[in-house]
């Protein structure tokens, strides 16, 4: 049976548009007008338990708007959404008791206060057993070495530790279901890493099913195999990611570095550039043609030097988003 | 059960006592009291009124305790919430996030607590004759009255945060609830120098006795129709929390149409 | 000038984001009429249950309710707004981006921004000084010097907020204080005669609310001459002078001080 079920979810908001300008206020003041704005639509995915499952897509897509149907804080217009065998928007308790949202851009830690006091509180709310509770405090704590930052006010840590605070917060009852939204957002290098081991980690210790919006890719890659693309609220793409890439971006990279500086207008009969820096090109190939697009590069322009290497998986999925369709 | 209550106070007011300053200034905002004594007992001293200045100062005095008791702030706790999503993180507990905003006053009372006898005391070095005690009984009682009292409060408090989810700032409601309690609870004057129809009138409103009473009772002075009144208290603070509980579903669904 | 196109630019912007809260605008003027009525209705009640209000008239002690309540307008719509967003960008130490305006940061920090919500407190004073001139035969002249003590008395309300929470707004977050201050307006809604000698000897030279409420009126009414006007300048000079004095204070504290 799957953990996660979305049935052509919709959502569907009004919204009051404002003119700019004097005569603007006066209007929205007294005749106000409205706009429809369809956030997601038809949005259909099923994830088994254990998956890790990436879900992509430009800001505004609908991401947040899915994740929070799938949570019960929103309701949808049309379609169905089932976690767990319950309805979220029904919101009993046994199933609040397995799930967790994490969002990136917001805290629930008290801000004043230690972490350990908001710890403290989830304990009491999830009704964790006190010896369990110590133990799964140390056990995270250890995890993302936040030994000695438990005890300081959240207000005084780094965004890097507090986010692995929230972490540590959302997922001390240890809940079936993860949706982690952009939970690496404005995070150092080091902090993304450690943030993505523990989930990895947590998930295959305790058969966790993860739904991870991201838009660093970096995070999808490291930790997801399956990805589902929304984008403008619709699903674009559900599958694995090298099926993402080979449906979508059947490209290869091609680092030059040149004795001379090559004008961009040259590199273009070549392929997509992508980045001219002086004597550095970076160009993209279809694979289709990789042999012969290298060819004439060596014969007609003054190399130095000649890399071919997959894209990064930025530029590929940004591809799809500017496509916007499925094939 | 206790667990989660001893959890939520202690943390709740560890929460409170960092915010110890804003509460020290809150609690001095609400001086109004001592304002309305001072004309009252001036114009006692000039024998306009029926009784001595010490009554008056007495009065009022219990008055502030009274209300002290009862402050509450959680209109503007769940609009801001509300408005800026955190509220979004309670409903994805398995609780009702009611429980977290009467902790959070509970402990805070913790923290005025000792505010307030301190003020207490520089009162009673400025005014020697005022305070008095009047005895384990009435000082229970109207320890009872003002816990109602700080629950009917509350109740309609919460009631009007939620409509934060309809209009997009509900607090004004709350100033007005407060005009009323200021002209009808005996805060401006003692009610017994309200004509009597129009006491009569108020006695089946809450107002009355969510400061009058305990105040009274604090004072040790002969209430009439004691038992009544607590009944009537009773009856307003259970109408309010069910009014609050039928608007916390409506919100709720309200909520999950909008978003955060 | 450039100050006027300063002010006139920002106070429009903070004012068109607080109109699109309509419905609560609405709710806010149905509050403020309730409470202007129930503090009439409370004057009425107490020289009706014998408070003397040390010989003023109902309806000239109206007056001083009307200017207490414009006051308080003020108060929500200048004084809270600016100084909470003051003492906003100290915990988060953005004050950088007012220091470095190339305008005077104490204007900028005082007038930046104008809440809608002082409106209705503003409209429910006037209304209730120009009932009480009505019924005491006030004329046209007398009501417009009225409104000019007001907003000197205003001003100097404010400087004294501004005063009071530079000495606090490193160490607490001052909502609360100037809450805390707003309270003496609402003292000031009943004319200082009305509080014993103790009471009014402080609203004289301690917290000015004397000045504030009471003086405009007496000047308008006759009952002191015009010389009073000259205590309330005095007021406004010293928290002007003070406020500024302090102010470069902080500053040089604030810059010293490093992150």
């Amino acid at each position: 049976m799957s953990v996660v079920v979305a049935d052509r979810l919709t959502k569907v908001y009004r919204v009051a548009e404002k003119a700019p300008g004097f005569a603007g206020t006066l209007r929205h003041f007294f005749a106000r007008r409205y706009k429809e704005i369809v956030a997601v639509k038809d949005v259909s995915f099923e994830l088994e338990e254990g998956e890790i499952v990436g879900f992509l897509g430009p800001n505004g897509a609908g991401k947040t708007t899915t994740l929070k149907m799938l949570t019960g804080l929103l309701y949808p217009t049309a379609g169905r959404a089932e976690v767990l065998g319950f309805r979220p928007q029904d919101r009993k308790p046994a199933f609040l008791k397995q799930i967790t949202l994490v969002m990136g851009n917001k805290a629930q830690l008290l801000w004043d206060l230690p972490v350990l006091d908001t710890l403290r509180i989830n304990a009491a709310i999830y009704e964790i057993p006190e010896a369990e509770y110590r133990e799964r405090v140390r056990r995270f704590a250890e995890l993302l070495e936040l030994e000695d930052v438990l005890t300081q006010p959240v207000r005084k840590l780094s965004l890097g530790q507090r986010m692995k605070a929230e972490l540590m917060a959302a997922l001390l009852h240890h809940p079936r279901v993860l949706f982690l939204d952009e939970p690496t957002l404005g995070l150092d290098v080091n902090a993304q890493s450690a943030v993505r081991d523990f989930v990895r980690t947590y998930a295959r210790e305790n058969g966790a099913t993860v739904l991870l919006t991201s838009h660093y890719m970096a995070d999808i890659e490291a930790l997801a195999e399956r990805v589902i693309v929304i984008h403008e609220g619709r699903l674009l793409f559900d599958g694995g990611l090298k099926a993402l890439l080979a449906r979508f971006a059947p490209y290869k990279e091609v680092r030059l570095e040149l004795s001379t500086p090559a004008d961009p207008g040259t590199l273009a009969g070549f392929g997509e550039v992508v980045e001219a820096r002086g004597p550095v090109a970076r160009l993209l190939v279809e694979k289709t043609r990789l042999t012969e697009a290298v060819a004439r590069i060596l014969a007609e322009l003054p190399v130095r030097d000649l890399a071919v290497e997959e894209p990064p998986l930025e530029d590929a999925i940004g591809r799809v988003f500017r496509e916007g369709r499925v094939a | 059960m206790l667990r989660k209550a001893a959890a939520f106070l202690s943390v709740y007011y560890a929460h409170m006592t960092v915010y110890r300053g804003e509460i020290l200034f809150w609690l001095l905002s609400g001086l109004a009291p001592f304002f309305f004594m001072a004309i009252w007992v001036e114009a006692a001293r000039h024998g306009l009124t029926d009784r001595e200045p010490l009554a008056f100062a007495r009065y009022f005095l219990f008055i502030f305790v009274a209300r002290q008791l009862q402050v509450v702030w959680v209109t503007w706790t769940l609009s801001e919430e509300i408005k800026n999503g955190l509220f979004a993180f309670k409903l994805l507990q398995p609780l009702d996030p009611f429980w977290h905003y009467l902790a959070q006053h509970l402990a805070e009372r913790g923290v005025r607590l000792p505010m307030i006898l301190v003020l207490l005391a520089v009162f009673l070095w400025l005014y020697p004759g005022a305070l008095v005690f009047s005895g384990w009984g009435p000082l229970f009682l109207g320890l009872l009255a003002s816990l109602l009292g700080f629950l009917l409060n509350f109740f309609v408090a919460y009631a009007l945060g939620l409509l934060a989810l309809w209009l997009e700032e509900a607090t004004d409601l709350y100033e007005a609830w407060y005009v009323f309690f200021m002209l009808f609870s005996g805060y401006l004057a003692p009610l017994d120098l309200y004509p009597a129809p129009v006491r009569e009138a108020l006695f089946w409103t809450p107002f009355p006795h969510l400061a009058y009473l305990p105040a009274s009772l604090f004072a040790g002075a002969q209430v009439e129709r004691a038992g009544l009144a607590f009944l009537a208290l009773i009856l307003w603070t259970l109408l309010f929390y069910l009014v609050s509980h039928w608007l916390w579903k409506r919100g709720l669904k309200r909520f999950s149409a909008m978003g955060a | 000038m450039r100050y006027l196109a300063v002010l006139l630019r920002s106070l429009g912007a903070t004012l068109a984001a607080d109109m699109s809260y309509r419905e609560d605008f609405l709710v806010a003027l149905f509050t403020t009429a309730l409470e202007t009525l129930g503090r009439v209705v409370a004057l009425f009640a107490m020289v009706h249950a014998g408070v003397g209000l040390g010989g003023w008239r109902l309806e000239e002690a109206l007056l001083v309710v009307g200017a207490a309540v414009f006051l308080l307008g003020l108060h929500v719509g200048l004084v809270v707004p600016n100084l909470t967003a003051f003492s906003r960008r100290v915990l988060l130490g953005s004050l950088d981006f007012v220091l470095l305006r190339p305008t005077d940061a104490q204007f900028l920090l005082m007038f930046e921004r104008v809440s809608l919500w002082g409106l209705p407190d503003l409209l429910a004073g006037a209304g209730l000084v120009l009932w009480a001139a009505a019924v005491l035969g006030l004329g046209g002249g007398r009501v417009l010097a009225f409104f000019l003590l007001l907003l000197l008395a205003g001003w100097l309300f404010y400087l004294l907020a501004f005063l009071v929470s530079l000495l606090a707004i490193w160490v607490v977050y001052v909502h609360n204080l100037i809450n805390f201050l707003a309270n003496f307006l609402r003292a000031g809604q009943y004319p200082a005669a009305a509080y014993g000698p103790g009471l009014r000897l402080f609203f004289t030279l301690v917290v000015p609310v004397y000045w504030m409420t009471t003086v405009p009126a007496e000047v308008v009414l006759g009952r002191v001459g015009w010389g009073a006007v000259l205590g309330l300048f005095a007021w406004v000079l010293a928290a002007f002078g003070l406020g500024r004095w302090l102010f470069r204070l902080a500053l040089r504290h604030y810059a010293s001080a490093s992150s």
